[in-house]
This record gives C-alpha cells, structure tokens and sequence, in this order.
C-alpha cells in the first residue's frame, strides 16, 4: 500500500478542509494585501454600566455545560472580536480585563444557526454597547483565525490534532472595525484595556496562546494610523 | 519561527518536561489558559476538578491521570456516558496503542462497528501531548462489558489501521507506563533522526577549518589542532533531574508530533549566556558528549561564547564561579580531553551554561593553539596572559613547565592568595577605622609575604593582589583625617581590580560616614562585593 514516489498510501483523509463548518471557495479571488483604516485611541470615551455576569459559576459547571449543549446541539461556536485602535504608531488591541491577571477578548457563544457577524455584534453590544444611546456601529469584514478545543478541555489549538474529527468548540476571531468616534459602556467587573502589540508578542503566559500570538496573525494587515 | 527567545523554549519544552503529578493540578494551575484564570479572577472558588473524563468514569479514570503527567484526554462520546451514568453500570476499560498519531476517533470506531461492539462502546479517549495537542498513539477504550474488552483484545489486532496493527492492553498502571514509554521513544527517536543531517551555524566560535573534522572525528586524536567541542545546553526548560546529560536531545526534538524547530532552541540561550558571560566569567560547562555523538550536528546544542576574558583585565577571575561549578578540580590535564563525564551532574542542577570552548593541546605546552583561537583561561590559565596580549601564541612557555603542574593546582593557589589579599584588606581596613592601625599593618604585611612565597606569585595575578596590599598599607600607614577618604578609595579600587571585597560592618559605617554610598553602589553589581552584615541604613548592594 504505497503509493509510486515511496509514500504510503493512507486513504481517504478524516476531515475534508482544516475549516470543516465552512464550504471551501478555492480559487475565489482575493487582494495580495489589505490596508485598514486604524482609529487613534483618543477618539474614545469609555462610560460604565451594569456588571455583566458569565454564564458559568465555575470551570467545572462551564464544562458541565460544554458537555450537555454538546450532545443537543453538536460543536460550540463561539466569536471572539479583535478591535484594533492606535497609538504611537503602534497598533492596539482592546482586552477586557477581569481581575488583575485575567485577559479575554469581547464576544461570546453564538445561538444556534446565527450568522458569525450578526452574532458578534450582538455579543459586542452586551460586552460594550450603550444601554441607552447610540448604538455603536460594529464593521466586520474580516476573519482572522480560528482555535479549536478538542476536547471538554481548557486546551485550544490554532488547528484541529489529527486524531480529532469532533472538536468541540471552534472559537473565530474577527477583525472589527470601529466608526471615527464612539463611546464604550464597560460592565463594572472588566476594565477595557488597550494593549499594544508587542506586549502581547510572546507573552504566552500572560494573555494565553490565543490573544498572544495575534500580532503575528494581524501582521498582515496594513493598519493606517489616521490622526 | 526564527527568532525564538528564551521563553520560547521554555513553553516548548514546559509540557514534556513537567512532571505535575494530578492531571488536575495541571490543568488548575495552567496559566496559560484562560479559561482557568478566569474563574479565579471571577473570585469564584476554583474547583479544581476539571475533568476530563466522563464523571461516572472519573473514579476509575483518575488514577491513570495522576500516574501520568503531560497527558489530556480526549473524549468523544457524550450522551452514551451520561446514559449509563445514571444506571451507575460497572466499566470496563482496556488501552488501544501502537496507533498512529494521525489515527482518528473515527477510525477506531469504525473498527469496532465492524467487530460488533459498537453497541457496548461507552467512550474512548485519545492520550495526547498538552503542548500540541497531538495524540500519544494510545487510547482508553471504555465498554459496558467484560466481554467487550476481550473480544477487542482478540480481534483488534488482527486488523490493521493506517497500516499498523493495533495492540490492546489491559487496563493497569503498567500498560500505561509501558505506552507512554513508547510515546517518549517514538518523540525522541524521531528527533535524532532529525537531527542527524543537520549542521549547526551556531554564530559564534570559529576555530579554523578543523572544526568539522575534528567535532565528527574521534576525539582527542591527539592532533594538535583545537578543537570545539560543543557542549549541550542544560536542558533547555528544565528537565527534570536524573535525564543524563548526554540524552538531552531527547527533550529536545520530538517526533513530528512535538517540534520545535531545530535551529531555533539553541539560539536564543546562545544570546543570554552571552549576556550572563559579558559580564562575568566563562562558565566552565566541560559537558562532552560521547564521542559518537556528531556534536556539530544535534541541534539544542549551543556553541561556546567566545571568551571574552581574553580580554579582560587579568584579575577578574574565577573566583566568581556560580555556585555548583566546581568542575576546576577536575579538569583533566591537557590532553586529556576524555573525561568530561561530570556534566550530567551539572546538568541535573538544571544550570542554563553552556558552553566552553574545549581546546586540544598536547600536554607539554600549548604551541599548537592557532591564532585567533579562543582559549577558555579556566582551562588553560597560563594563557590568561596570553590572552591579554593578544596573543594565542605561546609566550611564556615557563609558565606552563614551571611552576604548578597542574591547572586545578595553580587556580587553586591563586584563589587561595586572593582570599588571603581580601580578608586581609577588609580585616586591615577595619582595623584601621577602629585605630588599629599597627594591628592592620601587621595583617597587610602578613599578607603580601604570603603571596609573595607563594608558588604561583610570578603570575600577574598575584602580583596585583600584592600591588593592591601594598596600596592598602600606604594608605594606612599616612595617618591623618585623610586616612578614611584613602582607605575607602582603595577598598574601590580593589573591588575594581576585581577582587573580591568582603567589607565587614564597620569599614561600612565608616565610608558611609564618608557619605561613600556612591563607591558601594558602583561596586554592587558586581558579585564580588559582600557586606557581611549589612547595616540597615544601607541600600546599595
């Protein structure tokens, strides 16, 4: 069972694409490069509002829960938002933070057969929408990576291990885009906070593999620092 | 990833080299995820228990956690658990290995649809390595029956999946030992092959052409030529005591599943034992691999830094060796470069060094170091003065013939002499501020004669040390009120001549009273400054 060049012939492959829950458009065409336009951090203003509470008490129940959804409704899907300002010609990305040493970005799990981008601007605006006054315009135009839990396990990989057909959430991260000024409700119980980039660089233990290893995915963007 | 740093390497390394015996103290105190601290930021109650395997299996599975250390399970069979849960059915479990790596959940269930079992399958979970994610090439199958687990252990390994034939075993302590014994083998054989071809560019040391021949030749063919012997990095990330020194590539590279890539680890500790050497002195890391070992090749392996005391000032020496490199004493005599066994032990204290550049030389005398070699002045000390002038060349061939025999010897003689010229100095200064002052005369003479007499006073080194007596006892026989201002300065130059300095309380109070703090604070980054009892109002050092 080898094939002519010496490699052993292994069959059908487990999964189709690296990105099973999406149809692959090969072939469809796409810019060399991306240029975005980045906001100054200035342009903000940051307000409070209500504590917003997590769904699970404990990591234990937040597995239970995993678990239990997981039998009715199949893999999780969870968003996540990179929102991008700057300052010092540096890019920054918005963290809320919880505690002294807990960093996480906005978003959350999407319902059942919600669209990514509706979801994550619904999860946006309970995270830091104004309850009363302007809704804030969220642009979200680009999908930057996606991390897979292959198991009822804190563990998130940036692909699915081999041995795995059925992880059991994907979590997306998307880029969003803000308008030239806003305000931001903050639930009393996270701080916002903007977090340059090479604080993140290589600061696994910190922020986590996932939010420390976004200066490498958004290095491809080219981020225009309006004044 | 090419420009990994230290951290890096130690997240690389962290998921193989822990030991953390709890799965769950593992996962509760991962910093890494997030998850985890954000229930603590929550200030909710960590309940440490996270569990990986089904809670009905839990109790039966937990043991194998505890017994197995960089592990996470895998589970894919939610609702039929939780059924059986709640019937509270007795388990049955059995491990599945010799599975590929790339050997689905999916596969394995396709194999027991076709045996008839599937009805009986509770769950399975895949063993895999915490840092990637990969599987370990075993799984725990669960079934509700007895029957089940014999029916596998019969008819599995009559099939094949992805062309390897499946091994069941029983579910104990020892099969798990024995299948992750294999999963280390498959990582670490799987690196060597790895790092067979390779040829390590490590930046630093150049000692002329013969460097490849000699590092892949048999060692010490008694040539004339220097060579570099590449010394591994002490485990990089902390491997847990006990791996011998020569099988650290090991931990380095692991098979496809777990690679770090090869170039990179050796790098970054390359760069802050540059940094750690700068300032002070070469660190005397003779880790030598046996000889088979193509030394050039296996990456984790960090090239010596060049010896900067080459150019230093002759009297900052060894004394400042961090602690646990004793390793002088036994430096083999030249030309016997076959001995450098004692690095596991240096290994094992989990020491970052790595590097010294091991030269061959014959044993009556250095004339065949090349120009612009690196000579490592701990190994070869007469060429300290060589060294500072320049000159690899032999130029004081009567330093090597006369004089101690031996280089352990001589070190240690000169190590003795610079504790006799310090303690002396501290002790004459003090004795001197208190009024002593014929007391810390004696003492200083004392000393110089010691020095003087001693075997190895020709050597530059010596002759420092009893130039910064001398000075000392000048300063205090000039009796007068200028006498602390003196004294203080020559405690400062001493210290800078890179001796060490052990300043007693009261030379402290007196050049504090000198408002002297500056002199101290300059001196206390380096080692070799120790008030013994420092006097609280003290903040520098």
């Amino acid at each position: 069972m080898v094939r002519e060049n010496g490699w052993p012939e292994t069959g059908e492959t487990a999964l189709r694409s690296s990105i099973p829950s999406q149809v692959a458009e090969l072939g469809k065409e796409c810019p060399l490069r991306r240029a975005l336009l980045l906001r100054h951090v200035g342009n903000y203003t940051f307000a409070t509002k209500d504590p917003q509470t997590e769904r699970d008490t404990s990591v234990q129940a937040r597995f239970q829960r995993m678990r239990e959804e997981y039998d009715v409704v199949g893999m999780r899907r969870s968003v996540e938002a990179v929102i991008v300002v700057h300052e010092h010609s540096l890019p920054h990305i918005l963290l809320l933070q919880i505690g002294t040493s807990f960093y996480k970005l906005p978003g959350g799990e999407l319902e059942q057969g919600e669209d990514e981008r509706k979801g994550l601007s619904r999860l946006l605006d309970e995270a830091l929408g104004n309850p009363e006054g302007d809704k804030t315009e969220w642009k979200i135009e680009d999908e930057i990576s996606n991390w897979w839990r292959p198991n009822f396990d804190p563990p998130r990989y940036p692909y699915i291990p081999a041995h795995c057909t059925k992880p059991k959430e994907q979590i997306k991260l998307l880029l969003v885009q803000l308008p030239e000024k806003a305000t931001f409700s903050v639930p009393r119980n996270y701080k916002l906070i903007a977090v340059p980039l090479y604080e993140l660089y290589d600061n696994s233990t910190c922020y986590g593999p996932l939010i420390s290893s976004l200066p490498t995915t958004l290095s491809r963007f080219n981020f225009v620092y309006s004044s | 990833m090419t420009d990994l740093t230290d951290d890096d390497l130690l997240d690389s390394f962290t998921g193989t080299a822990e030991l953390p015996a709890d799965e769950n103290e593992l996962l509760a105190d991962l910093k890494e995820e997030p998850d985890d601290l954000f229930d603590e930021a929550l200030g909710e109650e960590q309940n440490g228990k996270v569990e990986p395997a089904k809670p009905v299996v839990a109790p039966v599975v937990k043991e194998e956690v505890s017994a197995s250390a960089t592990r996470s399970l895998s589970s894919t069979n939610g609702s039929m658990t939780r059924k059986s849960e709640r019937s509270g059915e007795r388990k049955y479990c059995c491990y599945v290995g010799n599975i590929t790596w790339w050997t689905t959940d999916a596969d394995l269930r396709q194999a027991i649809v076709e045996m008839d079992l599937e009805p009986d399958l509770v769950d399975m979970k895949f063993f895999e390595n915490r840092t990637n994610g990969s599987s370990k090439g075993y799984a725990l199958m669960v079934f509700h029956s007895e029957d089940s687990v014999t029916k596998l252990t019969e008819g599995l390994p009559k099939r094949t999946i992805h062309n390897q034939q499946p091994m069941v075993l029983p579910y104990t302590k020892q099969s798990l030992a024995r299948l992750e014994e294999a999963s280390m083998k498959t990582m670490s054989s799987d690196g060597k092959r790895r790092q067979g071809g390779e040829i390590l560019n490590l930046g630093t040391i150049r000692i002329g052409p013969s460097m490849n021949q000699m590092n892949r030749g048999p060692t010490m063919g008694g040539n004339i030529v220097p060579t570099v012997k590449l010394t591994l990095p002490t485990l990089m990330g902390g491997r847990p005591p006990g791996v011998p020194a020569p099988q650290p590539l090991m931990s380095l590279v692991t098979g496809p599943p777990v690679a770090p890539p090869p170039q990179g680890p050796p790098r970054p500790l390359m760069n802050t034992n540059y940094q750690q050497q700068q300032p002070s002195m070469p660190q005397m890391n003779m880790q030598m691999q046996p000889p088979m070992m193509t030394n050039t090749a296996p990456p984790g392996m960090s090239a010596p830094p060049p010896l900067i005391p080459n150019m230093r000032p002759p009297g900052m020496q060894v004394n400042q060796q961090p602690p646990g490199m004793m390793q002088m004493q036994q430096m083999p005599q030249m030309g016997q470069m076959g001995q450098m066994n004692q690095m596991p032990p240096m290994a094992q204290m989990g020491m970052q060094n790595l590097g010294a550049v091991r030269i061959g030389l014959p044993s009556n005398g250095p004339p065949g170091i090349m120009p612009g070699a690196h000579i490592n002045p701990q190994v070869y000390p007469g060429y300290q003065q060589m060294g500072m002038q320049q000159h690899p060349m032999m130029q004081r061939p009567g330093a090597f013939s006369e004089g101690p025999t031996n280089d352990a010897e001589f070190e240690e003689i000169m190590s003795r002499n610079r504790t006799v010229s310090s303690s002396a100095i501290s002790r004459a200064v003090s004795d001197a501020s208190s009024g002593d002052i014929e007391g810390a005369i004696e003492t200083l003479l004392t000393a110089i004669s010691l020095i003087k007499s001693s075997k190895v006073s020709y050597d530059d080194r010596c002759k420092q040390l009893v130039t910064s007596l001398q000075d000392t006892l000048a300063g205090i026989e000039t009796k007068g009120s200028s006498r602390l201002v003196t004294v203080s300065a020559i405690v400062v130059r001493v210290a800078a001549a890179g001796t060490t300095v052990v300043i007693d309380s009261c030379a402290i109070d007196c050049v504090v009273e000198l408002n002297m703090c500056r002199f101290l604070s300059l001196l206390s980054p380096r080692p070799s400054l120790t008030p013994l009892r420092r006097p609280t109002h003290l903040s520098a050092s």
